[in-house]
């Protein structure tokens, strides 16, 4: 088992956010988490990747438990994530971007980045730009390195999110709405690539996603959350047809819908 | 934050051998400004701006990498330099320590002190390392009031002048190779920094602290280092201050003194060393200029700000060649019309 969550548990105020959650993902699964907007989708990840403290549960990473620790140490220990308001550090180049990320594997110390002056340090620069353009070029971003992150256009900036969550090394990746504001075709194209980085690197991935050609066509798996709480789970076929979807989505009968009209 | 500019090229630069160049332009500089001094081509009033002109660089590139890199707001410069200078003052003169010695001994104590503020401060998110600087610096004003043996509020005196570097001919102006070795220290250990893992890691810090952290950087470890790195190096700029005018008081950790190096670092770029180096030497000649109407000097600093804030607000270096490009007069431009305006 990759990742497991127990009793996950988190509020804001009286608002209770996600309730008692219970994921499972083993090794290489393709799983989308979905729901209507303000189900806690993103409140999830953010439990996940340590910004969140959740208020009761565990979080098992390979068997570790990642409560309390810091997203850093979260990112140090395999889990990886995009954000769904892009996040990039916007006035610095793609490049750089990469590279930034990259920095949990650099092998030099203080010294050698104040003074430039061992081989090991012009071995590692080369070797870290090197790897960085790999990333680049597998996300179709080798045009770029150059550019300004925050310069570029939508769906790249989209992809080149991707290339920095990869450059951390991670076992899981967590994708926050990877194909949202992008046309059908980018998003052919996301779903070519995010299908080409699952084999490659052998990554586990969870990903919140409102366009069902994406999570059907993708996942293997789905988690349906609504007001915080686990409605449904199963094969995008059990999904399609459970009847608790269906009303989250479509809303539970016409007639209260007029009365609130 | 307005105009920073970036701090990082187009394309990706590894540069072992920079060292050499700085060392170089060392050798050349160092030896040549000695030599106009001792002719007497330089006077000791051009040596004095000079002197100025390298403490600021260093105050201000320092101060930089605080606020322009790491994006960490501080206002506490003049209090680090104001320990630095008293602890390498009380190095040279009471325990009669050589000038380079008494130096870095007050760097580190500037440096353990901007630790220590830096430790709790910078692990909080906001604006706290604004409020918790302003008022280190009052405090270290207070404190060094009332040690009688530093001199108490008239400040400490009679500060030995340290000798040349190398005795090439004059024994007097004393401090311009010293000035000089530390200013290019200072520039090539930050410009380094800033182009290696570390650097870029204090950049990511400064784009997006959540991002930064998420991609796996431990941003409190990068702001604390930063923190001490310019309260280090403004604990030079200090001990060079104190011995260069002999005196130091403990007034010059006041509030207005920090805002005097953070307009050098707004007026040179955000993030643009050069651009602080260049603004730490116009303002110096600036302040030099108009040392008969000193009354004057905070109402020229506000109105050049504002003037700045709005024509370059990426600051004289970056914003000036944006200005020079924007400038190309249409006779200028190639027949055809194709132009590279943005």
């Amino acid at each position: 088992m990759h990742l497991e969550t127990h009793g996950l548990t988190m509020a804001f105020g009286g608002v209770h956010a996600v309730t008692n959650l219970e994921l499972r993902l083993a090794d290489g699964d393709l799983t989308a988490l979905i729901g209507p907007n303000g189900a806690g989708k993103t409140t999830v990840f953010n439990l996940l990747s340590g910004i969140y403290r959740p208020m009761a549960g565990t979080i098992l990473f390979n068997g570790k438990n990642l409560v309390g620790r810091k997203p850093y140490q979260i990112t140090r220990r395999g889990v990886a994530r995009t954000f769904q308001n892009i996040r990039l550090f916007t006035n610095i180049s793609a490049l750089d971007n990469v590279r930034i990320a990259l920095h949990r594997h650099v092998r030099y110390g203080l010294w050698e980045a104040l003074l430039h002056c061992t081989p090991r340090f012009v071995r590692e620069e080369r070797r870290l730009i090197d790897e960085a353009e790999v990333l680049l070029a597998l996300c179709g971003l080798r045009d770029v390195a150059d550019h300004m992150a925050g310069s570029l256009p939508y769906g790249q900036q989209r992809r080149l999110e991707i290339a920095r969550a990869l450059a951390t090394g991670p076992q899981l990746l967590l994708l926050d709405e990877p194909a949202a504001g992008m046309n059908p075709q980018e998003t052919m194209q996301l779903v070519t690539l995010l299908r080409e980085l699952h084999r490659r690197f052998a990554l586990t991935i969870l990903l919140i996603e409102h366009d069902m050609h994406v999570v059907m066509n993708l996942c293997t798996r789905i988690y349906v959350l609504e007001y915080g709480e686990l409605i449904a789970e199963g094969s995008p076929e059990e999904v399609r047809n459970n009847p608790l979807v269906i009303e989250a989505y479509m809303g539970e009968k016409v007639e209260r819908h007029v009365e609130r009209a | 934050m307005v105009g920073i500019s970036t701090t990082t090229s187009a394309s990706p630069r590894i540069t072992p051998w920079r060292a050499l160049t700085w060392l170089a332009a060392f050798l050349v500089i160092y030896p040549t400004g000695q030599w106009l001094l001792t002719a007497g081509i330089i006077n000791g009033y051009l040596y004095l701006i000079l002197v100025q002109i390298c403490i600021f660089i260093i105050a201000a590139v320092s101060l930089n990498l605080i606020n322009g890199i790491t994006g960490q707001f501080s206002l506490g410069h003049a209090g680090f330099m104001t320990v630095g200078g008293y602890m390498a003052a009380v190095a040279t003169t009471f325990w009669g320590l050589p000038f380079p010695v008494a130096l870095l001994f007050g760097a580190l104590c500037a440096g353990v002190l901007g630790f220590l503020v830096g430790m709790p401060t910078l692990r909080l998110k906001g604006d706290y390392l604004a409020i918790a600087t302003l008022g280190m610096g009052e405090i270290i004003r207070v404190v060094f009031e009332n040690i009688e043996p530093l001199g108490g509020a008239s400040g400490f005196t009679a500060i030995p002048r340290p000798s040349p570097l190398l005795h090439i001919g004059s024994k007097h102006y004393g401090m311009w190779g010293w000035s000089l070795l530390c200013t290019v220290l200072v520039l090539f250990v930050i410009r380094q920094f800033i182009d290696s893992s570390h650097g870029r890691a204090c950049v990511a810090v400064r784009e997006d602290e959540l991002a930064a952290e998420t991609m796996g950087i431990n941003t409190t470890y990068f702001k604390v280092l930063a923190f001490t790195i310019g309260a280090m190096c403004a604990g030079v700029a200090g001990g060079l201050l104190a011995h260069d005018i002999s005196t130091i008081a403990p007034d010059s950790a006041g509030f207005l003194n920090s805002v005097a190096i953070l307009v050098i670092v707004v007026l040179g770029g955000l993030g643009s060393l050069t651009g602080s180096a260049v603004a730490a030497a116009l303002l110096t000649i600036v302040n030099a200029l108009t040392s008969s109407f000193t009354n004057w000097r905070m109402i020229i600093y506000a109105l050049l700000l504002i003037v700045l804030m709005i024509f370059l607000p990426q600051g004289v270096w970056q914003g000036g060649a944006l200005l020079w490009r924007r400038l190309r007069w249409p006779w200028a431009r190639p027949v055809g019309g194709a132009t590279d305006a943005p």
